[in-house]
């Protein structure tokens, strides 16, 4: 009898008492990342903007405009602010576009981090594994460059040495840094985009994960805004080489609400700009003058714009397929910048060639008059700038164009507001394309303050 | 582990040595020794053959065994309060004596039997710091809830009203952050994991709250916020069948829905009027997303547009301002609720058998028309005693089946204060909700189903229904191995499984406008991508636990002076939650039948065209608890004057991500106590009981939201709007220092009585330290997180738990009077960063403030504004102060100012509170009520938040005391509407020092009414006690220190008055 008990209850204690016991997860969608599934599901993370970009800067620009109805309509201060180049941007110490920025840094150095510690088995996982190292240094490359675009003074090689921002390269949070100088900056970026080349697949299944394409159209996009036009050229022919095709805008339905499909054939790489509540407002009005410069047979402006009445045109042409706007890596840019850098390499000829290219696709065949080769240099430049606002409006281009474009006398403009009849001037070069640092980063890191 | 193993075979070893045969002649004689007045075992009493040194101690059933020679002797039982008994036997019995103990009236009261959930002791021979309840003061005021009836009337335990949450209690401060801040609930000796409302309090016996660190410190790791123990009744021992019964009916007050004032109709009606005309709508109405226009924006749009003319136009806003839509909720949606409450129960006991069996029904009807829950509770006790009553084999069954019903759903979306609900005839009025009016009605013109809501429509008519049920049973056995040594065992099994049903049938808004939103536009037609029929919700949960725990107990007392009582054991915790929730579209209820929807594909909505997926509604949920611990602890008592004790535990659990040698924690106790009344020197016979008590240690706190590795957790697809692809985010950047939290307490204490009675009570006081606390440390947004959490802070704090009881009258009219007094001062001694200044300023809103950040040298609650400067005489703008002068810079003001700079008033929760009961009873009457008082903390007023106005909603009713013109400056505080959106303004207003008061307040808590009769009193009654009674709750502030609020801690939703009467009766 007694000795039964006593192995009753050891047998009881058994049950419980194996190294295990302690080691069962407290819930089961917890996990310590560890597989390449892991790392993968990181990057593949929307619902925390892994695909996003800034998108307060747009209000800033010459492409739109608002009535004081509408600035107030928009229910947020910070957009109101930004639209007047006011002194103080932001309502609060954050701001979501450097926020969201340097989650997706986070993010990208988490997964480089726990990639080296990752034992992979067979060849399947280990091309895996390299390609999610590679989706990790484009996200790092292309966020750093987001910053850079917005927080960081435009870049010009004579100052190098001017600010650029927070370069992270490492998860550990308490790893402190300063602002790096802007040349470090992009050394940074670029360093970061070419090594993604190379790991980075040539296809993918979903356009929201970085493809070698997607990292060349990248590199074209910033050594354009840097100058670098050889290396530009370089990188977007490499897109081209992929054997991408124009769309055909002639087929395309002007009647739907959102003109195209979200992942069309012209996508290489799916961002979207962070939601604003001026994205799809009703009183957020095209510049008349850009209206006025589509020409006849130009389909850009039946699917690009909707007529609202009086006041103007609203935007509907999101490469996003709906009210989000389209800020990623696609086709029509890569021809521009092939464009222009060929210009700008003094090869009028053949930049005009592909902006003729692109054009081709945009206008009624009947109707459609290629440009003429035969401009100097700057008319050429002149026409494909121009040609380069009428096809990227609305994808997070034309604020970082006025800021490299405003360096050079000849293509610089004075932005002008007149709100319930009050003027507001931007001049070409102001300090106040610099947003300011969120006050938060000035408190906790000490980083110095933009100067506006 | 293996280490356990070994401590196990030692006591086993122990535990089956041979029994040590006896020469001479002599039996085994057995006894319980219990409490006369309410037949509580007392353990730790001396028994004692007259004239020998024989003796034995009773154990915590209060039984004792004692071997005796064969023939006649005299028994003597004595324990400190009660008057000795003696008993002549003859040796051979097979009888269990049975030893009633009187109270001693000259000395204590009463004795009191605390429970720590591994042993029950008196009071008397603990030294830590316990609050008791007994069956009187448990069974005092009517509820459905068990952890309501601790309200004012346990010592250092408060119901903190700052957050929002029901049921928040503290005892003794806050000691932990970011870590579960609740007690741990400890039911029938194991940890209790289900939802506290399924224990039906007539079930309930006593409950003993565990305060200090000896007190609490068996429950290791998880006692750092006290504990609280509840016992239920079972059967005694000899005590006959007896058949109790309680009855109950409350009835609560109708919610007032004016308690929280509002804007009225016919100021809206005007601020609405005023920002058309500045065109603040225009934007919304042209909006591609259709969004809500309010009535009288749609009347204005039509005045403009020339559709009704001027005349009309008035008419038309004249019939908004006449109305309230709260009138409408008070009519058709509050009621007085009535909560009913029946108990039955039996309870019986021989010499080998005791048993209890109750079953209890709850019946609430809610304050909202047509919801309504239930419990049925079913209690079985049972426990056998064998071998010579050195066995004892118990088992329990505790089996509650509940329900809640709620076909009514409170009107939602209703933004403007004038709306009607229902036509002049009480027909159910269409109201716009989510979009506008003429869009719906277009979009039924075109096919679609109704758009419009119908809230009276609906009242009544929903189908939401949860039920569950929760099983507890109990296994024990308990085995004198030799003579003080006991060995036992314990297993629980504990499951509780929930289901939910929520039903929405084609006539409610839900489902048409998932309907209509899903409508998808195609060439020759509309096509639906939600089918029509009900959209059904189901859930379920199923968790299930397994409590083992074995311990070796030793009790002894020899020479008559030596006491001792020990044990040591080991304890297995496993507990697995899963759940689910499923949805069905389609669904006809008739046939059961669902229909599938494509989830995988975007669709356009309807009214936007943006690009959506179908709501999924399907989610998993698996959570797994692991818990092993040692323990032990003893305690010696030296010529009944001196103890001391100690006690020692190490948890380990499963935590994520805590390094294995972090999985565990020593955490450990000492104490003493001393009756200086009983020294001889001791001469003051005014106070004839005097004992001092001291006690240090260590309990913990659990976190599970942090971890030592990089954490992160897995999203489903479905909420991966663009690819549909599973996706993962990280909780936690790596933190390879995580500690486990630990609260060093120190407890002094005093117990004292006077002569007969009069007058006694005990003091305590006690610091908290609270070291390795998790805290939040901000961080700048470029490191890719706002915040990390890890062990950041410590706190201290310290208060006094104060009891005071007098017998004022002590005749046949009886008075007497009971003073509960808690002070309470809480530190954080260091913290390593300081937060934005914004961060301090946004807790303290009474009822939903946030948790704010700690900062060193300030309560973990502390209440900090912006200094304020009056408003603008010109404009009626809040004016804060920036380097001296005034200011009205608010983003600056709000974000950027120094935290020097800040208004700090003090605590947002009280610091000193309690409770005054008086009780006075006449013959069969007693009349008893409470008054509770809560002092020296600050409340936030609530906040005016003009943007509201401005994104379409509405405002609070400090609207109509704004600035309107130069000089209303000194009338009132209230700043002038802005005539545009003002970055921070309102922030900075609600935040200023002028929204702060102190929240000081003192009210009438209760009163109970009773009368009662028993057979001695009452000849000829069927009952041996009957007792009718009636309570009053929240009966009203008697004072308070400001005029600003109706009710400091109940400013978002009143405290009802309730009014109880009820049966008790006992045969």
């Amino acid at each position: 009898m007694k000795n039964y008990k006593f192995y009753l209850i050891i047998i009881i204690l058994s049950s419980f008492g194996c190294e295990g016991f302690l080691d069962e997860k407290p819930s089961k969608d917890l996990v310590v990342p560890s597989t390449v599934q892991d790392l993968r599901g990181l990057m593949d993370n929307q619902s925390y903007r892994m695909n996003n970009s800034p998108g307060l800067q747009l209000i800033g620009t010459d492409d739109v405009w608002t009535t004081a109805e509408g600035l107030l309509g928009y229910n947020s201060i910070e957009t109101q602010n930004a639209y007047v180049w006011n002194e103080v941007i932001f309502e609060g110490p954050n701001s979501a576009d450097w926020e969201v920025a340097y989650r997706q840094i986070f993010y990208a150095n988490v997964v480089l981090d726990l990639a080296g510690d990752i034992e992979v088995s067979g060849s399947d996982e280990e091309d895996e594994l390299r390609e999610v190292k590679g989706t990790a240094l484009f996200l790092r490359g292309r966020a750093l460059f987001d910053v850079m675009e917005i927080f960081a003074a435009p870049y010009s090689k004579e100052d190098g040495e001017g600010l650029g921002v927070v370069i992270r390269t490492v998860p550990t949070i308490t790893d402190k840094q300063t602002r790096s100088s802007s040349k470090e900056c992009y050394e940074q970026i670029l360093a970061d985009l070419e090594e993604a080349v190379d790991l980075l697949p040539p296809i993918s299944l979903f356009p929201t994960r970085p493809t070698q394409a997607a990292a060349y159209g990248m590199l074209a996009r910033i050594n354009l805004v840097i100058g670098n036009y050889e290396e530009a050229f370089q990188n977007a022919s490499q897109v081209l080489n992929t054997g991408l095709t124009l769309m055909e805008y002639a087929d395309m339905d002007s009647l739907r609400i959102y003109s195209f499909e979200q992942f069309n054939q012209e996508v290489i790489y799916h961002t979207v700009m962070t939601l604003q509540s001026f994205h799809s407002s009703n009183l957020t009005f095209i510049d008349s003058m850009l209206i006025d410069a589509y020409q006849e047979g130009d389909f850009r402006k039946k699917l690009f714009y909707r007529s609202s009445g009086v006041e103007g045109y609203n935007f509907k042409g999101s490469y996003a397929g709906d009210n989000n706007l389209f800020s990623g890596i696609a086709l029509n840019e890569i021809y521009l910048i092939l464009a222009e850098s060929s210009v700008r390499l003094t090869r009028v000829e053949e930049g005009i060639g592909y902006l003729n290219h692109l054009l081709e696709s945009r206008f009624d065949p009947a109707l459609y008059e290629p440009i003429s080769n035969s401009h100097s240099q700057e008319e050429a430049l002149e026409i494909i700038l121009m040609e380069r606002r009428k096809e990227l409006v609305f994808r997070g281009r034309r604020w970082s164009d006025l800021r490299r474009l405003n360096a050079d006398p000849m293509l610089a403009k004075t932005l002008k507001r007149d709100l319930d009849g009050v003027e507001y001037i931007l001049m070409p070069q102001s300090s106040r394309y610099v947003l300011p640092i969120p006050q938060e980063e000035i408190e906790l890191n000490g980083l110095m303050q933009n100067q506006r | 582990m293996k280490s356990s193993y070994i401590f196990l075979l030692i006591c086993y070893l122990i535990a089956l040595g041979p029994v040590v045969g006896q020469e001479n002649p002599s039996a085994l004689v057995k006894g319980i020794v219990i409490t006369d007045a309410d037949e509580l075992p007392l353990p730790g009493a001396s028994v004692l053959k007259k004239g020998s040194l024989s003796s034995a101690i009773s154990d915590a059933k209060g039984e004792f065994f004692l071997e005796l020679p064969i023939g006649n002797h005299v028994l003597v039982v004595s324990y400190v309060g009660f008057q000795p008994q003696e008993l002549e036997i003859t040796v051979p019995t097979s009888e269990t004596l049975q030893f009633r103990m009187k109270v001693d009236d000259l000395l204590m009261e009463g004795v009191e039997i605390v429970s720590t959930g591994y042993q029950e002791l008196s009071k008397e021979r603990a030294t830590g710091s316990f609050a008791a309840l007994d069956q009187q003061l448990v069974d005092r005021s009517v509820s459905t809830g068990i952890l309501d009836r601790l309200d004012n009337v346990t010592s250092g335990l408060i119901f903190n009203k700052d957050q929002g949450s029901a049921g928040d209690i503290s005892i003794r401060g806050t000691a932990t952050i970011f870590s579960d801040a609740q007690p741990l609930i400890v039911i029938d000796n194991f940890p209790y994991d289900g939802p506290i409302e399924s224990i039906n309090p007539n079930d309930v016996e006593r409950i003993t709250v565990l305060k200090d660190a000896a007190a609490a410190s068996i429950w290791g790791a998880r006692a750092g916020n006290g504990v609280i123990v509840i016992t239920t009744k079972s059967g005694k021992k000899g005590q006959g069948i007896r058949v109790s019964f309680n009855s109950n009916l409350t009835w609560i007050e109708e919610l007032n829905p004016d308690y929280v004032p509002l804007i009225s109709s016919p100021d809206m009606v005007e601020v609405e009027r005023d920002m058309f005309d500045r065109g603040v709508y225009a934007s919304r109405e042209r909006s591609n997303s259709k969004p809500l226009l309010s009535p009288v924006v749609e009347t204005l749009i039509a005045l403009r547009d020339g559709l009704i003319g001027a005349e009309e136009a008035e008419r038309q806003l004249d019939y908004y301002k006449g109305h309230s839509t709260r009138d409408d909720m008070a009519k058709y949606y509050y009621q007085q609720a009535l909560r009913q409450q029946y108990s039955l129960g039996v309870s019986g006991g021989g010499d080998y058998y005791n048993y209890r069996a109750a079953v209890g029904y709850d019946h609430n009807a809610a304050g909202v028309v047509g919801n309504t829950d239930n419990r049925i509770t079913l209690d079985l006790q049972n426990s056998w005693t064998a071998m010579d009553d050195k066995l004892t084999v118990g088992l329990g069954l505790y089996f509650v089946e509940s329900q809640r019903s709620q076909s009514t759903q409170l009107p939602q979306g209703i933004s403007s204060p004038y709306l009607r609900l229902a036509d002049e005839f009480g027909n159910p009025n269409a109201i716009a909700r989510q979009y506008r009016d003429g869009f719906t009605t277009q979009a039924e013109a075109d096919g679609l189903v109704d758009w419009k809501y119908y809230p009276l429509q609906e009242r009544n008519n929903l189908t939401n229904t949860r039920a569950s049920q929760d099983i507890r049973t109990n296994l024990s056995f308990e085995y004198e191995i030799l003579p003080g040594f006991t060995v036992s065992g314990l297993y629980q099994y504990w499951t509780n499984q929930t289901q939910g049903w929520e039903l929405n049938d084609e006539s409610t808004f839900y489902t048409r406008d998932l309907i209509n939103t899903f409508t998808q536009r195609e060439e020759g037609g509309l096509a639906l991508a939600v089918p029509m029929g009900a959209i059904a919700d189901q859930s379920w949960t199923k968790a299930v636990s397994h409590h083992f725990r074995t311990q070796l107990s030793y009790s002894n007392i020899w020479n008559d002076r030596h006491e001792f009582v020990g044990l040591a054991g080991f304890e297995a915790k496993q507990s697995d939650t899963n759940g689910g929730q499923d949805r069905y579209y389609g669904y006809d209820e008739e046939l059961a039948a669902s229909q599938p929807v494509d989830l995988a594909n975007r669709y356009r909505r309807y009214h936007n065209n943006a690009l959506a997926t179908i709501p999924y509604g399907v989610s998993h949920t698996g959570l797994a608890d692991r818990f092993l611990s040692y323990f032990a602890n003893a305690s010696y008592t030296l010529d009944r004057k001196y103890t001391v004790s100690a006690s020692a535990r190490k948890d380990a659990s499963n935590l994520f991500g805590v390094e294995t040698n972090m999985k565990g924690v020593p955490l450990w106790s000492a104490g003493g106590s001393w009756i200086v009344s009983e020294e001889d020197f001791y001469g003051m016979g005014w106070l004839p009981y005097l004992r001092l008590r001291a006690t240090y240690g260590y309990n913990g706190n659990i976190n599970r939201s942090v971890s030592a590795f990089t954490t992160a957790y897995y999203l489903a697809g479905s909420s991966n709007y663009v690819t549909g692809l599973p996706s993962l985010i990280i909780l936690n950047p790596p933190n390879p220092e995580l500690r486990w939290e630990r609260i060093g307490i120190t407890n002094l204490g005093l117990d004292f009585e006077s002569k007969n009675a009069r007058f006694s009570g005990s003091m305590e006081y006690y610091i908290k330290n609270g070291k390795d606390l998790i805290g939040d440390q901000p961080f700048p947004s470029s490191t890719g997180i706002s915040q990390f959490r890890g062990n950041f802070a410590d706190t201290q704090t310290q208060g006094v738990d104060l009891q005071l009881r007098s017998k004022i009258l002590d005749r046949g009219f009886k008075w007497t009077t009971s003073l509960l007094f808690s002070w309470v001062k809480e530190e954080v001694t260091s913290y390593d960063v300081e937060s934005l200044p914004s961060s301090y300023t946004a807790y303290g809103l009474g009822g939903a403030g946030v948790f704010p950040p700690p900062l060193t040298g300030y309560p973990l609650h502390a209440v900090f504004s912006y200094e304020w400067a009056g408003l603008d005489p010109d404009t009626g703008d809040p004016q804060g102060i920036s380097e001296g002068v005034p200011s009205k810079d608010y983003t600056s003001l709000v974000y950027f100012g120094e935290v020097e700079d800040l208004v700090y008033h003090g605590s947002g929760r009280p610091t000193k509170f309690g409770a005054w009961m008086n009780t006075f009873s006449y013959k069969g009457f007693e009349l008893s009520a409470n008054i509770s008082y809560r002092l020296g903390y600050y409340v936030r007023k609530q906040p005016l938040i003009y943007n509201n106005l401005y994104s379409g909603g509405t405002i609070y009713g400090d609207y109509a005391q704004r600035w309107q013109q130069p000089g209303d400056e000194n009338l009132t505080d209230v700043p002038s509407f802005p005539s545009s959106q003002v970055s921070n303004r309102d922030t900075f207003y609600n935040r200023s020092s002028v929204n702060v008061e102190k929240g000081d307040n003192i009210r009438l808590q209760d009163i109970r009414l009773s009368y009662s009769m028993n057979k001695t009193t009452v000849w000829g009654i069927p009952f041996q006690r009957l007792e009718i009674y009636s309570y009053a709750n929240n009966l009203g502030i008697l004072w308070k220190k400001s005029d600003s609020y109706k009710d400091p801690d109940y400013q978002l939703s009143p405290a009802l008055r309730q009014l109880s009467v009820g049966i008790r009766a006992e045969f």
